[in-house]
C-alpha cells in the first residue's frame, strides 16, 4: 500500500488546509476521507479540530483513521462516518521494522535512554522532568530541541484540567539545560530521516541502527509518544524499537496508552512496573508519577537490572514474536 | 490491673491470672493484628473468657469489635491521652524551620517495620546519619526472608521488592545514634514512657526536625494491619514541621477520621490503602524520594505552601480539639 498515492490522502501539511476549506474537491468526490498521522490529536473533552470540521459541513463520506476508535470518540462524534484502518496503520508506520530481527546483546551500562527529537510541549516536559529526576545522561538520552524558561508556566495556563501548583518543581529551570540541545554527534538521528510512511522501511531500520546501542546498553527506554499532553492513545512505531531489540520500555503517552496497547494491539505490558500513572489525565501529573514510578529503579545495581530484565523474559519474548508474527496486525484488524 | 508490653507473654501464658477479678488496662500495641484482623492477646482472652472491662489504647472500629464481641473492650480519649499523647503538651515553642536537610527517621526499637524502613532509606541514599537512627544491627536474611514469607506476593513481586532494600553489610551492622539517651534504659529524670524523657527526646532530636524539609516518623508495629497511634507523629506536628508516617494500613485514614488532623497537599498517599507492609514501605518511599531532587530552596517553598495545614495541625493538638475530635468515638 503507497498511502501518498492514495486518493484523499490528507498528510499533516494539510490539515490547516483542509480545515480552512481549501480542499472542497476532497470532501465532495466518492472517495474516503484518509487522515493520516495524529491530525493534532485530542483535547481534553476529546474535540478535535478536523473532526469538528467535517461535522459542521455536514460531511457524511468514510474517514479513515490511524485511530482506534472507541465509545468515546463515537459519542463525541455521532454524525461523522470515522473508521479506524488497521491497513492505514501498520503501513504508516509499525510494519516498517520487520526486517529488523537481529539486535546487539543486552549489555546494561545505563540506567535510561530517551530519544526526543521535535520539541512539542510534552516532549519538552519530558527531558525537563527527566532532569530535574536526575536521570537525564546526555551519552543516551537525546534533545534536539531548546526551551524558553517559561515554558512551563505557558503550557499549565492554557491546560484543561486543575494542576497542583507544586508540581513545578519537578521540571528543571537549568537555563544551559535548557537552552542546549543533546544529540549523539555522528548518530545523530538524521533530521532528514523521517520514520513515517512516505520515506519508507529503509529509513527506518537505519534509524533504529543507530539507536540500537542505547537501547541495549539501557535498563529502561522511555518512550516519548507523539501528542503525549494530549487525551486520547495515540500509539506510534517509537515502543517498537524496544520491542525488537527484546528491551523493557514504559512510555510517556496520551492518558491509557499502555491499555490501549493491550487491548488493541494485543502487546504485554511488564509486571515489574506499576502503570497507575497511565489512567491520570493530567499531563503533568501523568509524567510527574510515571517518572517517580521508574526512579527507585535507577537506584539498583546493573546486577539487580539484569535480575529484573530475566524476570520479564517471557513478556519480552510474547511481544518479540507478536510483532514479528504480525498477530498485533490480526488483533488491531479485529477492531476496524 | 495495668498490662505494658513486658507483661504480654505473661498475660498470654495465665501467669498473671490471680490478678484476673479486676477490670484490664492494656497498653500499647499489644504485639498488632494480623492480616486477619485477629491480635493474639485479646484471642488469649477470649480463650480464657475474661468478662471484665478491658481498657485499649486500640480504637477499633465495629467490625474488630465484633470479633470480640465476648469481651468488654473500650477506648477512652483519657487512658490513650494519658499514655502517650500529651506527652508534647508542655513543647509549645521550636527551633526556627530551617532546612538543612532532606529527611529524618529516628528507629530505636528494632521491630521488623523498623528495620525495612531503614534499609530502604539506605538504598534509596536517603538515610543520613546525624539526622537519621538506627540503634540495631540487621541480618539482610532477615529482611529476605521476612519478604519471602508473604503469601499475597508473586514469586516475581518478592524478586522485584527485595531489590529495594539494602545489601550494604556495613551499614546493616552500624548502629547510627543521635544522642546519649540509651533508649532501653529510664533516664535520670523519669520513665522513658513518662513526659520527662520525651522532653529530653524533644531536646535532642528537635533540630533533626526543623531541619529537615520532612519528619519520617517510624510507627510502633509498623507491619501490622490495623492502625496503632503512638505520640511519634505528633513530634512533627508540635515542631510545625511536615511528618509522614510508615505505619499500619490505613493509619492516615484513622488519624483523618478520628483525631481530626490533616494530611498535606503535597504528598500522595495512595500507600496508605496497601496492606503489605512491605509493598506500603517501598511505595511511601519512593513517594518521597521525587522531592529529594529538590534544592533547600524549592523544600521551603513547599513547606510554605503546607502552612495551613501546619497550624491547623499546630493548633489541634495544643488547643486539644483532638481530643474532642476522638471522644465522639469512644466506645
Amino acid at each position: 500500500m503507497n498511502i501518498e498515492q492514495l486518493p484523499n490522502y490528507i498528510p499533516y501539511s494539510k490539515y490547516k488546509p483542509l480545515i480552512n476549506g481549501e480542499l472542497k474537491d476532497y470532501i465532495n468526490n466518492k472517495h474516503p476521507l484518509i487522515l493520516f498521522d495524529e491530525i493534532g490529536g485530542f483535547e481534553y473533552d476529546l474535540s478535535n479540530d478536523i473532526f469538528d470540521y467535517l461535522t459542521s459541513i455536514n460531511c457524511n463520506k468514510p474517514i479513515l483513521t490511524e485511530y482506534i476508535i472507541d465509545d468515546r470518540l463515537r459519542n463525541k462524534y455521532p454524525n461523522l462516518d470515522i473508521r479506524f484502518s488497521a491497513e492505514l496503520k501498520n503501513n504508516a508506520d509499525l510494519v516498517h521494522t520487520t526486517n529488523y530481527n537481529i539486535h546487539p546483546e543486552i549489555n546494561y551500562k545505563n540506567f535510561l535512554c530517551s530519544f526526543n527529537r521535535t520539541g512539542h510541549i510534552g516532549r519538552q516536559l519530558l527531558v525537563n522532568g527527566l532532569h530535574k529526576f536526575g536521570m537525564f545522561n546526555p551519552d543516551y538520552c537525546s534533545k534536539s530541541f531548546t526551551s524558553t524558561p517559561n515554558y512551563f508556566d505557558s503550557f499549565v495556563e492554557n491546560i484543561e484540567v486543575e494542576t497542583n501548583d507544586f508540581n513545578r518543581k519537578f521540571f528543571t529551570d537549568d537555563i544551559n539545560f535548557l537552552n542546549n540541545t543533546f544529540i549523539f554527534g555522528d548518530d545523530q538521528w538524521d533530521e532528514n530521516l523521517e520514520v513515517r510512511a512516505p520515506l519508507g522501511t529503509p529509513m527506518m531500520v537505519k534509524n533504529i541502527e543507530k539507536l540500537e546501542k542505547r537501547l541495549t546498553e539501557s535498563f529502561i527506554h522511555l518512550v516519548s509518544e507523539t501528542n503525549s499532553y494530549k487525551y486520547y492513545p495515540f500509539v506510534t512505531e517509537k515502543f517498537l524499537m524496544s520491542v525488537i531489540t527484546r528491551g523493557l520500555f514504559v512510555t510517556f503517552g496520551q492518558p491509557d496508552w499502555h491499555s490501549h496497547v493491550i487491548k488493541y494491539f494485543g502487546f504485554k505490558m511488564f509486571d515489574i512496573f506499576d502503570y497507575s500513572f497511565d489512567g491520570i489525565q493530567n499531563p503533568i501529573h501523568r509524567l510527574v508519577s510515571l517518572l517517580s514510578m521508574i526512579q527507585k529503579f535507577s537506584l539498583l545495581s546493573n546486577d539487580d537490572w539484569n535480575d529484573l530484565y530475566q524476570s520479564q523474559i517471557d513478556i519480552i519474548e510474547f511481544n518479540y514474536d507478536h510483532y514479528f508474527s504480525g498477530k498485533y496486525y490480526e488483533v488491531m484488524c479485529s477492531y476496524e | 490491673m495495668y498490662v505494658d508490653s513486658s507483661y504480654y507473654e505473661d498475660l498470654m501464658l495465665d501467669e498473671l491470672s490471680p490478678r484476673f477479678n479486676t477490670e484490664l488496662n492494656l497498653s500499647d500495641h499489644l504485639g498488632g493484628f494480623d492480616s486477619s484482623g485477629r491480635n493474639k492477646i485479646l484471642d488469649s482472652l477470649l480463650v480464657k473468657e475474661f468478662k471484665h472491662h478491658i481498657n485499649l489504647e486500640y480504637l477499633l472500629t465495629e467490625d474488630i469489635r465484633e470479633t470480640y464481641k465476648d469481651l468488654d473492650l473500650h477506648f477512652s480519649v483519657e487512658f490513650k491521652s494519658n499514655l502517650d499523647l500529651i506527652r508534647y503538651k508542655e513543647h509549645t515553642t521550636h527551633p526556627e524551620i530551617d532546612f538543612k536537610n532532606f529527611l529524618c527517621s529516628f528507629n530505636r526499637s528494632h521491630n521488623m517495620g523498623r528495620q525495612l524502613l531503614v534499609s530502604i532509606l539506605n538504598k534509596f541514599k536517603i538515610f543520613k546519619p546525624g539526622y537519621c537512627s538506627k540503634f540495631f544491627e540487621i541480618t539482610d536474611n532477615r529482611i529476605f526472608g521476612y519478604i519471602q514469607s508473604f503469601d499475597d506476593m508473586s514469586d516475581k513481586e518478592k524478586l522485584v521488592y527485595e531489590k529495594f532494600f539494602t545489601t550494604d553489610d556495613t551499614f546493616l551492622k552500624t548502629k547510627y545514634e543521635l544522642s546519649n539517651i540509651d533508649p532501653s534504659k529510664p533516664t535520670e529524670s523519669g520513665s522513658w514512657l513518662g513526659k520527662d524523657y520525651c522532653m529530653e527526646l524533644i531536646n535532642n532530636f528537635q533540630n533533626k526536625v526543623t531541619e529537615s524539609f520532612v519528619y519520617l516518623a517510624s510507627e510502633s508495629v509498623a507491619e501490622g494491619y490495623y492502625p496503632f497511634f503512638t505520640e511519634k507523629f505528633l513530634l512533627g506536628v508540635a515542631s510545625r514541621s511536615l511528618f509522614i508516617t510508615y505505619g499500619q494500613p490505613q493509619w492516615y485514614a484513622h488519624l483523618e477520621k478520628y483525631f481530626g488532623f490533616r494530611k498535606y497537599d503535597i504528598f500522595d498517599y495512595s500507600f496508605d490503602s496497601i496492606r503489605n507492609p512491605v509493598i506500603r514501605v517501598v511505595e511511601l518511599v519512593n513517594m518521597l524520594n521525587k522531592f529529594s531532587n529538590l534544592s533547600l530552596f524549592e523544600l521551603h517553598d513547599l513547606y510554605l505552601s503546607e502552612m495551613d495545614n501546619i497550624e491547623f495541625n499546630y493548633n489541634h493538638y495544643f488547643s486539644d480539639d483532638y481530643e474532642r475530635h476522638l471522644k465522639m468515638y469512644e466506645y
